[in-house]
């Protein structure tokens, strides 16, 4: 059975690699560079600067160093390129390794049932879209010269002395905590209420209060009104609830967010939603009974580890197997400086699917590793059902909680009470004792916290 | 939405998915052919009921569906779908189960709600489901057919494997059932019919101006109905749960008809209380029926006694499996021309074999002699019946 994979982003590549795992005859096709948008321009090279950036961030504020560093930029991007090319060049030998065979071009549909690749046609059995998505524009800020979008901004050959971050979300939050840590001086404006509308709102208010003190100056309910180059630099209007304001930057980035891209493959004629997302039953297959889809062109939340949870799902599906798409927990990351983690179910949310909903919330600073390491700011939220104790939710803000997104997906997904988590015993010191803490607070008999 | 398995009328409980015409995840249109079912009386074609994407199949081909059963769910299309969606969620709780648990359900087909889980706080966990699908199976288990075994035929073997479905699936369950549960006895005699297919000829004409085709089964069905009379212990059921026999005051003879899907036993109600000419009419047109597929419910429904007509086709006789619950059926084989003592003399008559099984849980073999005896008595004076 000959598959088709359109796309080597997460979706597609790892869709590629269990297709060869099931005996499929795998083609996979990739107009840009292997790894997606992901491996190259998003997750990768901005967990490389932050990574770097914080670094620095904790040596500049460090008593105990003596002498005052300074950061480098250039280099900083030339060690993330390296880091992008090295995972790049992995996901590439695992594709060699596997026997599916890559071309390199566009695609587009072909007769019947092929694709066409530079006049090279090639048939399937299967075809499986995995396009990905592409940024949304603002017509009052056209990408280009100093106005960049999420992609060349982290690809600058200087660092700006000073940045406007439009878009509020997870990726806009992301360069606002980078730029802010190297030093520059730096706006986010978001036209929610709050940042990171999607998530819990302690949270946002957590991350909104942690960037201000940092300097970041935070603009929620505002919208930028116009862009003027003035050859040195930009400015900008912005509408705020406390009137009219202007910014005066080095660069603008547009991170408003991103929608699904199906590319040529939109004249398949393929039911897609009001979004443009292509619409696929649990098993991802679309309404072309002989076409799939994974990843970000299924429309959001756009993640890789979803891209390759729906890409396993679809190929053994393919294959004949029984296999659906239905997590319960899809972990949502954010890694600004504070990082943020939502797994499973808000308050509201779970109060709306019918449960008696209690949630408890603990201070990082009550587990002695975060103290240890300087990283005391922060909480940690669980919400729960009350009659069964079931865990529906966990949300956590602090440095380094990305961590443990892990292991708040697998006491969600595992339907696990407060009852076990309490009983299972965690390593101190580390931020994992966080969860102990939560389970003894639903308990109503923390440790670790003093009653006030 | 949930599209339930309607009533269709008529007492109807239940049905059998034959055929699906849509997969998970298509999108139908209001009116477009959904699932056939095939009741007892026929195999209706459902329309979808609204346009929209068809989320999940509730029950697979073959399995059977009961009035009220949610069948399949469907997504309507855009607009007011996704607001009734909305304001549905409150009510909705999601089954707990394990992810692997999740997963093996859908392997197996299993339907989550349906299974108690024993995880903390009643979360169900792979071994819930793995047992539940063994007790599914063990209640399965005597039902003839499951789906069809292709995994388990060698690649290459020359056999064909026919699912078992529809009538075929419906006489294969019924006959296990009977041969399982009723302990058969059998009794066998001969008939002489040669007044019988005489007056039969004499009268065959007389019918057809009345526009009946007259064959030997109304005769024999008012001599089975009539002898039934006398000897109501055939006219039963052995209750295997109250452990009782019910004897029914209502003397309804089924009748077994071949048709293209398979055997289907069509009942002529009161069969003692009618006429020769009324019992001839009323089978034509049940055997008709049958064989279009457009048999009512109240056709095959309450007989209590049946017969096989066997002679029809040809061959010298046959022992019957009983129709579940019936205590008693009578098959009849063809009348062959034969060398025969009549007082003490050698003529050619017309001989067929007469077998009765029954159930002898309910009556022993010197009953059901003096039944056929008093069967044969009509059926070699056969004026009798006319009266």
């Amino acid at each position: 059975m000959k598959l088709v994979v359109v796309g080597g982003g997460p979706a597609g590549y790892v869709a590629a690699i269990r297709a060869r795992q099931l005996g499929l005859d795998v083609t996979l096709i990739e107009a840009e560079h292997i790894g997606g948008e992901c491996t190259n321009y998003a997750c990768i090279p901005s967990k490389a600067l932050l990574h770097v950036a914080e670094v620095y961030r904790t040596a500049v504020s460090a008593p105990w160093l003596s002498g005052r560093p300074s950061f480098k930029w250039g280099e900083a991007v030339q060690w993330k390129d390296k880091v992008v090319e090295r995972l790049r060049r992995g996901i590439e030998l695992l594709l060699k390794s596997a026997g599916v065979e890559v071309i390199r071009g566009v695609a587009k549909p072909g007769p019947a049932k092929s694709v066409e690749v530079d006049g090279q046609r090639v048939e399937y059995d299967y075809l499986l879209l995995a396009t990905g998505s592409e940024p949304v524009d603002l017509k009052e800020l056209p990408r280009g010269g100093r106005i960049l979008g999420t992609r060349e901004v982290y690809s600058l050959e200087s660092a700006p002395a000073s940045i406007a971050v439009i878009g509020g979300g997870a990726a806009g939050v992301e360069i606002a905590s980078l730029f802010a840590m190297v030093g520059a001086e730096v706006y986010i404006v978001e036209i929610m209420e709050r940042l990171l509308p999607e998530l819990d709102a302690d949270l946002s208010r957590h991350v909104e209060r942690a960037l201000a003190a940092r300097g970041v100056k935070v603009h929620t309910s505002s919208r930028v009104l116009s862009v003027h180059n003035t050859g040195g630099a930009l400015e900008l209007r912005l509408s705020t609830p406390s009137g009219e304001k202007k910014a005066e930057t080095e660069v603008a980035v547009v991170a408003v967010g991103r929608r699904p891209r199906l590319g040529p493959f939109a004249t398949l004629g393929l039911e897609v939603d009001s979004r443009g997302a292509v619409k696929t039953d649990v098993s991802m297959r679309t309404s072309l009974p002989w076409v799939y889809a994974a990843g970000d062109v299924t429309g959001p939340p756009y993640y890789a580890h979803k891209a390759y949870a729906q890409a396993k799902v679809a190929v053994e599906s393919i294959a004949g197997l029984k296999s659906a798409y239905e997590p319960r927990a899809v972990p949502a990351v954010v890694f600004s400086e504070p990082e943020v983690i939502s797994v499973g179910y808000t308050e509201e949310e779970a109060a709306r699917r019918g449960y008696k909903v209690k949630s408890v919330r603990i201070p990082l600073a009550a587990v002695g590793r975060a103290v240890a390491t300087g990283a005391s700011e922060g909480f940690a939220k669980m919400v729960y059902d009350v009659e069964s104790r079931v865990i529906l939710g966990i949300h956590m803000v602090g440095s380094g909680v990305s961590e443990l997104a892990g292991e708040a997906a697998t006491l969600v997904e595992f339907y696990a009470t407060v009852d076990d988590l309490a009983l299972v015993v965690h390593p101190h010191p580390t931020l994992s004792e966080l969860f102990v803490e939560l389970a003894e607070a639903a308990l109503g008999r923390p440790t670790h916290v003093a009653r006030l | 939405m949930e599209f339930k398995f309607p009533d269709l009328g008529e007492g109807l409980v239940e049905g059998e998915v034959v055929k699906w015409h849509v997969k998970e995840g298509d999108y139908v249109k209001e009116g477009d052919p959904l699932v056939d079912v095939m009741t007892e009386k026929a195999t209706v074609t459902l329309p979808a009921p609204t346009s929209g994407r068809v989320v999940k199949i509730l029950i697979a081909e073959g399995q059977v569906v009961k009035v009220g059963q949610t069948l399949c769910i469907i997504e309507p299309a855009e607009g007011t779908a996704a607001e009734k969606r909305q304001a549905a969620e409150p009510a909705f709780r999601e089954v707990a189960a394990m992810p692997a648990a999740r997963r093996l359900a859908r392997e197996l087909g299993i339907d989550l709600s349906k299974v108690r889980g024993t995880g903390p706080g009643g979360v169900i966990t792979v071994e819930d489901v793995r047992k539940f699908a063994e007790g599914l199976k063990e209640k399965e288990a005597p039902k003839a057919a499951e789906a069809p075994k292709t995994a388990e035929t060698p690649r290459g073997a020359e056999v064909e494997v026919i699912p078992v479905r529809g009538v075929r699936r419906a006489v294969a369950e019924k006959m296990v059932k009977a041969k399982r549960l009723i302990p058969h006895a059998y009794h066998l005699d001969e008939v002489d019919l040669t007044e019988l297919l005489q007056l039969r000829e004499r009268l065959k004409a007389e019918a057809e101006r009345l526009g009946v085709r007259l064959t030997v089964l109304p005769f024999l069905v008012r001599a089975a109905a009539r002898s039934l009379r006398e000897y109501p212990m055939l006219n039963s059921e052995y209750d295997e749960e109250r452990n009782v026999i019910v004897v029914k005051k209502e003397i309804n003879i089924g009748v077994a008809v071949d048709t293209e899907q398979g055997l289907v036993v069509v009942v002529v109600k009161n069969a003692d209380k009618k006429s020769l000419l009324e019992l001839a009419r009323e089978i034509g047109t049940l055997a008709e029926k049958a064989r279009a597929g457009k048999l009512d419910v109240q056709d095959v429904r309450g007989s209590t006694f049946t017969i096989s007509n066997i002679g029809a086709v040809g061959g010298l006789g046959g022992l019957s499996i009983l129709n579940y619950p019936e205590a008693a059926i009578l098959a009849v084989g063809q009348a062959r021309k034969r060398p025969w003592v009549v007082e003490d003399r050698v003529e050619i008559r017309d001989i067929a074999l007469v077998a009765v099984s029954f159930d002898h849980r309910v009556v022993d073999g010197a009953y059901v002699a003096r039944f056929v005896n008093r069967l044969k008595e009509l059926l070699e004076r056969p004026e009798t019946l006319l009266l």
